[in-house]
């Protein structure tokens, strides 16, 4: 009634705020003058004929594109009387856990500034700068020595933050009741059972055709590929976001997959964008950070060491260090739950003009961040498209997973879905393991954290994205957790310590990704 | 479907302690004997309320409930009445009784919009009572019935979320209102504690002054025919109608700013840094 009304003329609002400093705002000005020296346009009905124009030449098509894309990405505005806090975070006890968690990361980087001698940023002198602008298609072959350098973090000292969270307001008494948590998440928030998760993935059906299962060589492709390739560049002719999104839920052919998801993170490769990926090639030659010796650390430690992603290592060097100067990544701490970190210009401590973020886009790497990028890169050769690329996915979806917050995508929920469905649908295998002292969850996270990346083969764990981008959620992650136990019980109920679990479901190279979540989700007799 | 969960109904509110409620500017109350900390000090944790329903207090004497008015309806001030559940000792039912404060006389008022900031209700029903001019004991009556403020009273979902409450939500008519009872309900075992608060009520501001116009505004004379222009000029209508179009769309370009952002993350090509800092 009235109040849906006045909600939606304030969500048109805020989109048309956010879309008025954009490219897109300034191409379709541009195009609207010059759209005046046509015959149609006639003045008395200015507004109506410059609309109809635009319908006509596909302009409005991408406008459509960028507000879907604004939909997805940022959430709805919230009660007039909640403060911005409560749009990242609305449980205070979750921001609070948020806030001593980020304490602890920022103790541990000034430790290491102070202990190593090194400042958090320094200028480059004209002759580094040189060298650097000389072999920057090549970094991965300098050898810094990193031997001091630790990551900051790991995705297992997380977990511990994880486990410990606990709500001030909840009852964690010692008599078991029915709502006891047997696993290692102590909070309880809402999360999807197998009907609702039905409900929800209904395009991974049995009955309906996937990519992932129905494209295997004993299907004929007659039967559901054909047809599939062909929509998919129908949608891609179209340019429509939404029904990008609609098509991949059911995969995307491999020879559209780089355009479809350019098309669903609504990325044009504009000079524009060029132009900035170069401003921030510059800042990375004029400044030296200590995040970009985390960083080289990171790649060295877990890109360059795996089989599919090895060659990709200066790839990863020239997206991560531009990553780390990009200031447009702080706009997504409006609905993330963390803060970025922040200094003082040396000798100006405390003077608000001189406060700055550090790193300049507000993120601290972590063990394993870099896989994050790596798989993007069998996508997009392009260096400004890939940094595009992985700057959105970032901002979308990868933030969630190393933050703490209620959101059903964040890595809270993640965990408590993946505990739950193991709970619920393999009581036995989940009471074995957690008897022989080896919790599921401890096994999983790191799976999760990294979106599987690194564990799984890479054309299924781009299949899994792909629902990721579809579904535009998180929770197959853990769909897909609970999915891999499932399949391995018979050996996880045979094993008797932690360590021989993690044998067990140590290797998931060859894993199928879509049978699994298909199985799990359609054809479990519950 | 947890509804009406079991306790007594509304109005059967019982005891008053006198130590568990004191009248307070803003939202609170002093504990009492039971509810005393354990260093003995009466210290009053004035951001929940020390309450606990379920709970007998003990009653030295029984202090009349003072009629006190509204006097600004922004922050209300709000009295506790504990409620003994006859059942297990569950939190599950509570009544916040607004009646105002001491300073000014009782006056009704109607009612616009109720926000506050939910944390971990579940279901709330709202009670008005009117104010009547004769001396006949005004009814209760309900004007909102178990509206649902967390769809699983197990779960975080819409536990700490901030809610407004418009008077078209409201099943009667809330114009002289004198008197509001909110009733809490949260039939989950799991919570501590559960309440609302910044609670604030908003009356409808006044009606704009009604304006008379001046006649020939609002009742134009009929114009006399314009003289016939020469024939190559344009319609003068037509031209003023589509300069006003154009003058509207110059006025909304210069309306509007853009929010583009600067991209600089240095200070004046400075970027030497302190380490991090804590707050």
């Amino acid at each position: 009634m009235l109040q849906e009304e006045s909600d939606l003329s304030l969500i048109i609002a805020q989109i048309v705020q956010k879309l008025k400093g954009s490219n897109l705002y300034s191409q379709l000005e541009r195009q609207a003058w010059a759209s005046l020296q046509r015959p149609e346009i006639k003045l008395e009905s200015l507004k109506e004929d410059i609309k109809e124009f635009f319908k006509i030449s596909g302009w409005e098509k991408k406008l459509q594109n960028a507000v879907y894309s604004e939909l997805s990405v940022f959430p709805l505005p919230s009660h007039p009387a909640a403060p911005p806090e409560h749009l990242k975070e609305p449980l205070v006890y979750m921001r609070k856990a948020q806030g001593s968690w980020e304490k602890r990361i920022l103790k541990s980087l000034n430790s290491m500034c102070t202990e190593l001698s090194i400042p958090l940023a320094r200028k480059r002198p004209v002759g580094e700068q040189k060298e650097l602008l000389n072999k920057w298609n090549e970094m991965g072959t300098d050898e810094p020595d990193l031997s001091l350098f630790r990551p900051v973090y790991a995705p297992k000292d997380f977990l511990e933050v994880l486990i410990n969270l606990r709500n001030p307001n909840y009852e964690n008494g010692d008599s078991l009741s029915f709502r006891t948590h047997l696993g290692l998440i102590q909070i309880p928030l809402k999360v999807k059972d197998i009907p609702e998760l039905k409900e929800c993935f209904v395009e991974l059906g049995l009955n309906t055709g996937q990519l992932g299962i129905d494209d295997s060589t004993q299907v004929p492709p007659e039967l559901f590929e054909n047809e599939h390739v062909r929509i998919g560049q129908k949608v891609l002719a179209e340019q429509d976001s939404a029904a990008a999104q609609q098509y991949i839920r059911q995969g995307s052919p491999t020879a559209l997959r780089a355009e479809l998801w350019a098309l669903i993170l609504n990325i044009s490769s504009e000079p524009e964008d060029v132009l900035y990926y170069e401003q921030l090639k510059t800042n990375v030659i004029q400044h030296d950070l200590l995040v970009d010796s985390l960083i080289y650390k990171d790649v060295k430690l877990t890109a360059s060491n795996d089989d599919y992603y090895f060659v990709f290592e200066d790839y990863l060097y020239q997206v991560l260090l531009c990553f780390s100067r990009d200031t447009s990544v702080l706009s997504h701490f409006a609905y993330n739950s963390a803060s970025p970190p922040k200094s003082y210009i040396r000798g100006k401590l405390g003077l608000e003009e001189y406060a700055v973020f550090y790193p300049p886009n507000g993120v601290i790497p972590f063990h394993g961040f870099s896989m994050y990028v790596a798989p993007l890169c069998f996508l997009y050769h392009e260096p400004s498209k890939l940094y595009q690329i992985f700057r959105e996915m970032y901002v979308r979806f990868f933030f969630r997973l190393h933050s703490i917050s209620s959101h059903p995508s964040g890595i809270v929920s993640l965990c408590l879905l993946f505990e739950t469905l193991l709970q619920t649908y393999l009581p036995q295998l989940f009471y074995h393991l957690r008897e022989i002292g080896a919790q599921p969850l401890r096994i999983s996270f790191k799976w999760m954290v990294r979106a599987f990346s690194g564990y799984l083969a890479t054309d299924q764990l781009l299949l899994l994205w792909d629902r990721i981008l579809g579904y535009n959620s998180l929770e197959i992650l853990a769909v897909l957790a609970a999915a891999v136990f499932a399949f391995r019980a018979v050996n996880l109920m045979e094993v008797t310590s932690l360590a021989a679990a993690e044998a067990v479901l140590a290797d998931l190279s060859t894993l199928k990704v879509m049978p699994l979540l298909q199985i799990f989700l359609f054809a479990t007799v519950t | 479907m947890p509804g009406r969960a079991g306790g007594p109904r509304p109005g059967a509110v019982v005891a008053v302690c006198h130590g568990c409620w004191h009248h307070v500017p803003h939202f609170g109350a002093l504990p009492c004997e039971r509810h005393r900390s354990p260093a003995g000090g009466r210290r009053a944790d004035l951001s929940r309320p020390a309450w606990r329903a379920g709970h007998r207090c003990h009653l030295p004497q029984r202090r009349s409930l003072r009629e006190m008015a509204f006097h600004h309806i922004g922050q209300a001030v709000l009295e506790l009445l504990t409620l003994r559940s006859t059942c297990l000792s569950l939190p599950k039912c509570c009544h916040l009784h607004l009646l105002g404060s001491s300073n000014s006389p009782v006056s009704a008022f109607q009612l616009q919009e109720i926000t506050f900031k939910n944390y971990y209700t579940a279901f709330l029903s709202i009670r008005v009572r009117q104010h009547t001019s004769a001396h006949t004991t005004a009814k209760w009556l309900t004007c909102l019935r178990d509206y649902c403020l967390m769809p699983d009273p197990h779960s975080e979902e819409g536990a700490q979320e901030y809610v407004s409450l418009f008077k078209h939500q409201m099943l009667c008519d809330m114009a002289r209102v004198s008197e509001l009872r909110l009733i809490l309900r949260q039939p989950s075992p799991l919570w501590l504690s559960f309440t609302v608060e910044e609670l604030q009520i908003y009356q409808q501001g006044p009606k704009s002054p009604s304006m008379t116009f001046p006649k020939w505004l609002s009742h134009p004379v009929p114009c006399e025919q314009p003289a016939l222009l020469c024939e190559s000029l344009p319609d003068p209508s037509r031209v003023s109608s589509e300069v006003q179009q154009m003058w509207a769309l110059t006025e909304m370009i210069r309306a509007s700013h853009t929010s583009a952002r600067i991209g600089r993350f240095d200070v004046d090509g400075c970027y030497d840094l302190n380490l991090l800092s804590y707050t």
